[in-house]
């Protein structure tokens, strides 16, 4: 935190910042702090290679969005500043390039996207506003601005997460350019597309999160059943319709469905697209099929309410340092708040989609949920739009619904084939949305034949899909391979179809690894969250339990995470940390190799020793459990999966 | 303080503005009759009456000058030391004066031999450290003058500088006007500067000897030398380095001569420039260099410009500038108008500790200048180029540079204190206290890294911050060891406007006595404090035991595993009461230098950690591969442990709270639990 004082004399009197949190300073007068959130400065992307000459030198820059109107020359200054300090940081850093500058009032924020292509934000910091009393008696309103409330590593997530969204929806920057032969006019008008909506409700207060910042894919976690299931699922279409595809239009043995995408509401099922682009793409399916925000939105319900309960007791760190023993803190006083009723499910999706939320396994009908018409007219709609209006949502260039249980549309989307190449192919994604939540993905290339008859007939492409899909009954699949899961006299029921039947499964599957990440959470005084690296697996269990007791996330809480996060990126060779903070909470980041867990015990009375029984408890629970073995499964590396289930110490 | 000094009847204000004069002219005139005045300079009392004797940056050039102890190694057909050696040798071999100049310890000697040292470099091509030593005597005209009754010399000057500079005199004050003379001079060469450092050499060496002999004809040689005065940068630069033997024996190797900067022939173009792990740089609000850790700040001015224009983008927004991070580096930026400093690191410290090493820095500067003489300075002309200034004391920056890297104290901000019996210590403050005199501010009683004792008035307390910019003065050069040294020095923190003086003296091996006196006349007065003290010490045998200590701290003063404690492989506690702290000795596995380095990184990450300002920690349990670590703070004191990396936690916890045990018990001898006042001794 700095402080700047408006009036001239009182630098003297500002709190003396080195060494002493308990140190004296000025008497804060009781007035409520005046509080001003981080908001957006500026947002652009320029490249300094366009436009070399001083006429021309407008030419670099290809986006500008800010809250306010400047002049070009103004944002020029702007560019030629962050310029000034990527050149002068590239003298002593040639291979890593700024990433960010922090000043008094403000943070830049960079990243080189591509190669000369630079997304740049700048930040106004929130601040503070306070009326001290100086050593001369008199009043003043001293400013600080609140630099440590936001964190670097979420802004560098945040401006990948950007860049990444654009990119599955319009490609590389570059590759805009080249296709029109340097003209840089149609990428201009893209970025402003893409970014307009959306770039000036970035929330730089809330996203503080370490959820935000590892950036990770929600997975649904399949039991062996479920995981067989969906399996089964995506090769018979693929065998149906690579197989039409190669026969009839080419001898290309390659099915044509190059790629697929297996969701449910928005947690990733099952995918073979590359790591790199995996995140970009699901996030963009998530999107597209309307599920977006599904629990994210959710999430961000919760945190206002703990807002308005923050700003009620402020919870101030550091001010005072409790002098006592760190080991044995206020036994006498046990924390007498009351374990919540029920485990804090998710709570159900809000999203305005058609999809229905889960309410029981048994109530799960899947079929024409909502059906507008039963004999297979087509119409077309819009898919259900994302009720969050805070993110882009390219719309696909042709939609269509198949109404039996599920629409189709059909989307462009870019990413890559090869492992660490930077280049990314257009491809058409073939959404097909269940009823149940479920939802199947396939891409194919765009360059392809078969992508051309797609092209041309989009609708009668997908309701082949559909009538397939719907027709897959039960005899397709080989005997239920096992009926030792609790599910097995459901699973070989022969009425349903292949899909229904799946869709079933999946919902049990993901009511199940809820209910057990609820019984964890049960202990509300514990969050925690996991993530795996390998496959960008995240699960969270960070949000307060809204009115039903359990610690709220204080946002010095989330802070403090991202302080254990920042600590594992720096020091590759550390595997825990476990810090207590002044108002007692413990704050915990275990590593093992690729996989990390964070968590927070509000536990105040507990020791160190009794907060590493807790993790051990949580990972022992995590790690053993067979049903989240799979955590984050995804059939392209079985390693993974192997990866998460020995037991730790 | 400043007032003590104010009788001063200064007849000459030499600094002027460069623009107005002639400037070699000015500056070698400048140095002449500076040089001549001291050489002339009949007896250190009547220096001392003088109160604007000491140019910094003569300090600690002139504790070389006359700290012959240092020099039997250095080659005898160095006509300096030939010079320099017969006063010293003449006299009782441990006392020498630092400030030869006023304070001429032998004076009739002294001066005589100064005369014949510089006829004698005239002639001598392996001049350099010579002339660094007499220009760096040179500088204050005015004490020298009157003194002297050397005539033409002073009104030369005087005719100058009031010409010059009627402005600066009016805000000049006493103590200030050496310095800036100084400054003035050598910025002239600064500014013209040529690389040669031969050249440069010669013409700033002839004018002393000149001077020394006869004004007036050195006045006519002058013209002569002029180009030549005026190109001596390089030897700017080296004569007001400290030289200490091994840098002696670089001088006549090399032509930089003079202390040599590690690394100071870097080519700023090269990526080994680049990759050192810790930049700093110190420039001016105008951009000009003022310091730069490797390589030749003079060359990289074109950085400073950047650095300097990146810094007012921001201030024309009303911002400022604070940090840039980029991987690995974090470009640090202190803006102490009128001073810029940045620290490029990729040491992985943290912001604030980087910005806390800028301000070590600018502290080091400050204790060189003043922050009143600094702002001064730069109110008058904003691109002034300080380097001239503190010339001569860039060892004291590199040092503090490395101190910072090795020694926890700072990022503690906290002292260490010699691991000793209470008994002891107490004892030998006792016989500091009682042989205290009247313009006695500080005694101290150190070794170069650890505090023995420190005696103080009672309502003055020392700043840790002081304190180690004291430490780093010692072990910054080890002249001090062989002399009687008298320097003025500003400790920012007790009083950032004005001097006080340090008398410093070794009074054994690794034993260190420091008197700081309001005072500048009383180097004799200290002298005789020291005598009192050593006669004292000696006499209960307390010397000797006391070396022994010092002997034993510089290895660590205890072991780890003295504490009795399994596992435990190093610790920090500072007590924040007594703002001091302890560690025992790095023993295995930290005796390889990146080990070292690494637990010291692991200790500053973790302090950083727990005191971040909007989120600081009570508790911090860090472990890795290398060592499983615990952090624990609260308001009485701070505790680091590091352990074994297998080690439990439920055993961390025990371990830390028996350490904890066995530190309160051995506190009173492992810190100075209460540190005497002089009034105890009335």
């Amino acid at each position: 935190m700095y402080s700047s004082s408006s009036a001239a004399s009182a630098s003297a009197s500002s709190p003396n910042p080195a060494n002493a949190p308990a140190a004296a300073s000025p008497s804060s007068s009781n007035a409520g702090p005046a509080v001003t959130p981080p908001t957006l400065g500026y947002f652009c992307v320029y490249n300094p290679d366009f436009g070399p000459t001083d006429e021309t030198q407008h030419e670099q820059l290809l986006y500008y969005v800010a809250r306010k109107t400047v002049s070009i020359d103004a944002k020029m200054r702007n560019i030629g500043l962050a310029q000034g300090l990527v050149n002068f940081a590239r003298i002593f850093s040639p291979n890593a390039p700024c990433d960010n500058v922090h000043s008094q009032k403000n943070r830049l924020v960079f990243l080189e996207a591509e190669p000369g292509y630079w997304l740049h934000m700048s930040i106004e910091l929130g601040t503070t506003k306070r009326t001290v009393k100086g050593a001369d008696g008199k009043h003043r309103t001293i400013t600080e601005y609140l630099d440590h409330e936001v964190h670097d590593t979420v802004l560098a997530a945040l401006l990948k997460q950007a860049y990444g969204m654009f990119r599955v929806a319009h490609g590389t920057m570059d590759g805009i350019v080249q296709a029109h032969e340097g003209n840089t006019r149609p990428l201009q008008r893209l970025l402003e597309e893409f970014f307009e909506p959306w770039v000036l409700g970035w929330d730089f207060e809330r996203s503080m999160t370490l959820e935000v910042a590892l950036d990770g894919i929600s997975y649904l976690p399949l039991s062996r059943t479920g995981y067989l299931g969906v399996d089964r699922l995506v090769k018979s279409v693929r065998e149906k319709f690579g197989r039409d595809a190669s026969e009839s239009e080419d001898k290309d043995k390659a099915s044509m469905l190059t790629h697929y995408m297996v969701t449910f509401e928005d947690l990733l099922v099952s995918t073979d697209i590359r790591d790199e682009d995996m995140k970009a793409v699901w996030k963009q399916v998530v999107n597209l099929t309307g599920y977006e925000g599904a629990s994210a939105m959710a999430a961000w319900e919760r945190k206002e309410e703990e807002e308005a309960k923050k700003r009620k007791s402020t919870f101030k760190f550091g001010k005072s340092w409790s002098n006592s023993s760190i080991f044995g803190f206020y036994r006498s006083n046990p924390s007498t708040t009351t374990p919540p009723s029920t485990p804090p499910f998710r709570p159900i999706s809000r999203v305005s989609s058609p999809a229905p939320s889960i309410r029981s396994v048994d109530g799960v009908t899947t079929t024409n949920n909502h059906s507008t018409n039963n004999g297979g007219t087509l119409s077309t709609l819009s898919l259900g739009a994302p009720a969050s209006g805070s993110s882009p949502r390219p719309s696909g260039d042709s939609e269509v619904i198949l109404t039996t249980g599920g629409k189709a549309s059909v989307n462009p989307l870019w990413f890559g084939e090869f492992i660490a190449s930077e280049d990314v192919d257009e491809h058409f994604g073939i959404l097909y949305k269940h009823g149940s939540g479920l939802n199947l993905s396939f891409f194919v290339p765009v360059h392809s034949a078969e992508a051309q008859r797609l092209l041309d007939e989009p609708e009668q492409f997908s309701r082949e899909l559909e009538e397939f899909l719907s027709q897959l009954l039960e005899d397709h699949l080989p005997a239920p391979l096992e009926s030792t899961g609790p599910d097995g006299p459901n699973f070989v029921a022969p009425s349903r179809s292949v899909l229904e039947e799946v869709s079933r499964q999946v919902i049990k599957d993901a009511i199940t690894a809820r209910t057990l990440g609820g019984s964890l959470a049960n202990d509300k005084e514990i969050r925690f969250l996991y993530f795996n690296k390998m496959n960008l697996a995240i699960k969270a269990q960070l949000g307060s339990t809204t009115g039903k007791g359990g610690i709220n996330m204080s946002s010095d809480m989330a802070l403090s995470l991202l302080d254990i996060k920042q600590d594992f990126d720096r020091m590759p060779d550390a595997n825990e940390v476990t810090a207590r903070s002044p108002s007692n909470h413990w704050i915990v980041g275990k590593r093992f190799d690729d996989r990390e867990v964070y968590m927070i015990v509000s536990r105040k009375d507990s020791t160190l020793v009794e907060v590493e029984d807790e993790v051990r408890k949580l990972t022992s629970l995590y790690f053993n459990i067979n049903n989240l073995s799979s955590f984050g499964s995804h059939s392209a590396s079985p390693s993974t999966v192997a990866g998460t289930t020995p037991s730790l110490p | 303080m400043s007032s003590s000094g104010g009788s001063s009847s200064s007849p000459g204000h030499h600094a002027g503005s460069p623009s107005q004069l002639a400037a070699p002219v000015a500056s070698a005139l400048a140095s002449a009759s500076s040089s001549a005045a001291s050489s002339t300079f009949p007896s250190p009392i009547q220096s001392a009456t003088s109160p604007r004797l000491m140019p910094s940056k003569s300090r600690p050039t002139t504790a070389l000058v006359f700290g012959q102890q240092s020099q039997p190694h250095a080659p005898e057909s160095l006509p300096g030391d030939e010079f320099m050696l017969p006063s010293s040798r003449e006299q009782s071999s441990k006392t020498h004066l630092i400030h030869p100049v006023r304070h001429a310890p032998r004076p009739r000697q002294g001066v005589n031999a100064v005369g014949l040292g510089l006829d004698q470099d005239t002639t001598s091509e392996t001049s350099e450290d010579v002339d660094g030593r007499l220009t760096d005597t040179e500088g204050d005209p005015r004490e020298g003058t009157p003194v002297l009754g050397r005539p033409t010399v002073v009104d030369e000057n005087t005719a100058h500088s009031s010409t010059a500079l009627e402005s600066l005199k009016e805000i000049e004050e006493h103590d200030h006007e050496g310095r800036l003379n100084r400054g003035m001079e050598s910025r002239h060469h600064a500014g013209e500067q040529d690389q040669s450092s031969e050249a440069g050499s010669t013409g700033s060496l002839d004018p002393h000897s000149e001077a020394t002999l006869d004004p007036a004809l050195f006045r006519d040689k002058l013209k002569i030398l002029e180009p030549k005065a005026a190109t001596s940068r390089p030897s700017s630069r080296l004569r007001r380095t400290v030289s200490n033997k091994s840098y002696d024996s670089d001088d006549i190797s090399n032509n930089h001569g003079g202390y040599q900067k590690h690394y100071g022939d870097e080519d700023h173009t090269t990526g080994a420039w680049t990759a050192h792990r810790k930049h700093f740089f110190i420039l001016s609000s105008a951009g000009k260099p003022i310091y730069a850790r490797y390589g030749d700040e003079s060359r990289i001015s074109s950085y400073m410009g950047v650095i300097q224009a990146l810094i007012s983008f921001f201030a024309d927004n009303e911002d400022s500038l604070r940090c840039i991070n980029a991987g690995q580096h974090k470009f640090v930026f202190l803006i102490k108008s009128p001073l810029y400093l940045v620290a490029v690191s990729r040491t992985g410290e943290s912001e604030t500790q980087l910005r806390d090493q800028l301000g070590y820095l600018y502290s080091q500067i400050i204790s060189v200048l003043t922050h009143a003489q600094m702002t001064r300075i730069f109110e008058q002309r904003n691109n002034f180029d300080l380097r001239g200034l503190i010339g001569g004391t860039e060892i004291f920056l590199d040092s503090l540079g490395k101190l910072m890297n090795s020694y926890p104290g700072f990022m503690l901000s906290a002292i260490q204190c010699l691991t000793m019996p209470k008994e002891l210590r107490d004892k030998v403050g006792g016989v500091l206290g009682r042989a205290k005199c009247k313009s006695l501010l500080y005694a101290i009683l150190l070794t170069p890294t650890q505090l023995i004792t420190l005696l103080r008035p009672r309502t003055h307390s020392l700043h840790p911050s002081d304190l180690h910019l004291i430490f780093n003065l010692l072990s910054g050069s080890t002249t001090f060891e062989s002399s009687e040294s008298w320097t003025p020095i500003c400790l920012p923190k007790f009083n950032n406007k004005s001097f006080l003086h340090a008398y410093i003296c070794y009074i054994a091996k690794n034993v260190c006595m420091l008197l700081i006196s309001p005072d500048k006349d009383s180097f004799f007065e200290m002298s005789q404090v020291k005598q009192t003290v050593v006669e004292g010490l000696e006499a209960s045998g307390m010397l000797s035991s006391l070396e022994d200590y010092a002997a034993a701290g510089t290895r660590g003063g205890f072991n780890a595993s003295d504490t009795g404690i399994p596992g435990l492989r190093h610790f920090l506690y500072k007590s924040r009461t007594h703002v001091q702290f302890t560690m025992p000795e790095l023993t295995d596995p930290y005796t390889s230098l990146s080990a070292k380095k690494r637990l010291l990184r692991q200790y500053k990450h973790m302090n950083e950690r727990m005191h971040r300002k909007s989120r600081p920690l009570k508790l911090l349990f860090h472990s890795s591969e290398h060592e499983t670590m615990l952090g624990w703070v609260t308001s009485a004191f701070e505790l680091y442990v590091a352990f074994g990396p297998l080690v439990s936690k439920s055993a961390v916890v025990l371990m830390s709270n028996k350490l904890l045990k066995w530190i309160r018990k051995q506190e009173d001898s492992l810190l100075i639990l209460n540190s005497p006042s002089f009034e105890k001794f009335k």
